[in-house]
């Protein structure tokens, strides 16, 4: 435990100092949102307004951690994983640890476009289920943190960077982030339903509106929370022997 | 039993084998090596002789092909998870982002009996680096940190491969001080080099690898005598090199700048076949001599 304490303030130390990082996951979404928001609120279009304020957010959080899992690939070239694998350090720990504190760099994000949406465009909710919202904005986009640890374990930096650009751009749309999941083309509906984001969003978006959450979401995620854990887990044990 | 106080060898290689895909000859070729608690070992050999690969296998980090490798009576991974075994390995294994003493309070959270932080910076010659980012260090302070890093879990077995390479000679002369010092403790410590000065002056024990294979193990006096003999330098009178070779005791002959270098195991016969020659010389092999015998470097 002591050893997980003293890896997770390291890793925290790292994320704090990561200043650009820090900076352009938290001004995307933010810029995003605004563009958006102001549409909408242009049309008098309040749930829009609301879908967006959670969206964004969720659009945030998912940058900020596949930005930062797929990074792992660079400490991997530097030799660093090698180095931890040469310690007491097991890969369970790195990859919670490294999942965690991607995790962390998704805070600023969700935080700021919840601040956003109650400050600048009057969207209104519980204090209750403000703190739901941010706390499964949160959770939620643990599946994908260690996807993208995992996808950093297994690819060159270059590789890892652009796979996770491409996967965030990708699972956005059929998420479901940028419009609804029903106005997509038909098929495209089905396909949605079983991807993360999807579900992440739609138990974020019933949290703010303060539904009791499906259980069919619940379970495609804590499905994929599994599944990804498992990949990462292989793919740190595969990926710190060599390089 | 707690793992490794008990048990008097630190490290057991047996018939280690190790090819890598579309390597026309294997890296590491049948290795048989026992290092005692204790013992200050140099694995000595060319660039490729199947250092690096052997290192990795004695860490865990490389599966063999073949064989078995035991760190004091355990698989490689259960004496690094213990906290056993500590490694420098050739290049990396930096971090970006955090100062030094962030970086050595890590690693020493890690291990369970971990050295005294002022002791470690002390040791590796980081006194006022401690504050410093590890990323904005030069080559050599980084080496230093790497060195400190891998003693700071007081590790029964210190593993370094090729850990001069960095280093200027100020700093490699205090890297080898500081790993006597730690020896003198008790503990076991392998270092891989293709420097013979560096094997010479610091290991109590040479192994030579060559094509993957142990050629040669004893202290560095012992591999000098057993393998090169003596050496007789003159003037070059003339004569054609494979005549040379010919003479009695001879073992290798070449002509160089003038002069001609012999190397023989019986002196006395050779120059008393040679005659008179102008320029004599008649020393014993020096470590590098015995190198070239047993590996085969120079032909």
């Amino acid at each position: 435990m002591d050893m997980t304490l003293g890896y997770l303030r390291l890793e925290a130390t790292r994320l704090v100092r990561n200043i650009s990082f820090l900076m352009v996951s938290l001004v995307t979404p933010l810029v995003m949102y605004v563009v958006l928001a102001n549409k909408a609120r242009g049309a008098q279009d309040t749930e829009s307004l609301s879908f967006l304020t959670v969206t964004m957010a969720a659009f945030g959080a998912m940058g900020a951690v596949l930005n930062s899992g797929s990074g792992i690939a660079e400490d991997r070239a530097g030799g660093w994983l090698r180095q931890l694998r040469l310690m007491p350090v097991r890969p369970a720990q790195v990859v919670g640890v490294r999942a965690l504190t991607g995790m962390l760099g998704a805070v600023p994000p969700v935080l700021a476009v919840q601040l956003a949406g109650a400050l600048g465009y009057g969207v209104h909710h519980s204090p209750a289920q403000w703190a739901a919202t941010v706390l499964v904005l949160w959770l939620g986009v643990a599946p994908l943190a260690l996807l993208a640890l995992g996808v950093g374990h297994l690819l060159r930096p270059q590789l890892a960077q652009a796979v996770s650009v491409a996967g965030y751009v990708l699972l956005s749309v059929v998420g479901g982030l940028w419009a609804p999941v029903d106005k997509l083309p038909h098929w495209l509906q089905g396909v949605s339903r079983v991807t993360p984001v999807n579900r992440y969003a739609e138990l974020a978006l019933d949290a703010a509106h303060g539904r009791a959450p499906h259980a069919a979401a619940l379970l495609v995620l804590a499905g994929w929370l599994l599944a990804s854990a498992g990949f990462a887990l292989v793919a740190c044990r595969r990926g710190s022997r060599a390089a | 039993m707690e793992i490794g106080q008990t048990a008097a060898t630190a490290v057991r290689l047996s018939g280690l084998r190790k090819s890598y895909p579309g390597g026309a000859a294997p890296a590491v070729d049948g290795l048989d090596l026992t290092i005692r608690r204790g013992e200050m070992v140099a694995l000595l050999g060319r660039n490729g002789a199947g250092k690096s690969t052997t290192v990795a296998m004695m860490l865990g980090l490389l599966e063999p092909d073949e064989g078995r490798v035991e760190l004091f009576g355990c698989p490689a991974a259960q004496a690094v998870r213990a906290g056993q075994v500590s490694a420098m390995m050739q290049e990396g294994g930096l971090v970006s982002r955090v100062t030094v003493a962030e970086l050595i309070r890590f690693v020493r959270r890690a291990f369970p009996r971990p050295l005294p932080t002022a002791e470690i910076l002390r040791a590796a010659g980081l006194e006022g680096l401690a504050r410093k980012r590890v990323d904005r260090l030069s080559g050599g302070q980084a080496q230093r940190v790497r060195f400190a890093m891998a003693l700071a879990g007081d590790p029964q077995l210190l593993v370094l491969d090729e850990p001069t390479a960095a280093l200027d000679v100020e700093a490699r002369r205090e890297l080898w001080a500081a790993l006597r010092r730690y020896a003198a403790r008790g503990r076991t410590i392998v270092f891989s080099t293709h420097y013979l000065e560096e094997a010479d002056a610091n290991a109590d024990r040479v192994v030579v690898i060559d094509r993957g294979r142990l050629v040669a193990d004893g202290t560095s006096a012992e591999l000098k005598q057993a393998a090169a003999g003596r050496i007789i330098g003159f003037a070059d009178p003339g004569m054609p090199v494979s005549q040379l070779a010919m003479l009695p005791g001879v073992l290798e002959a070449e002509t160089r700048g003038g002069r001609v270098r012999l190397r023989t195991v019986d002196a006395d016969a050779t120059l008393a076949a040679l005659g008179p020659v102008r320029g004599l010389e008649v020393t014993g092999a020096g470590l590098e001599d015995a190198f070239v015998a047993l590996t085969g470097a120079g032909r």
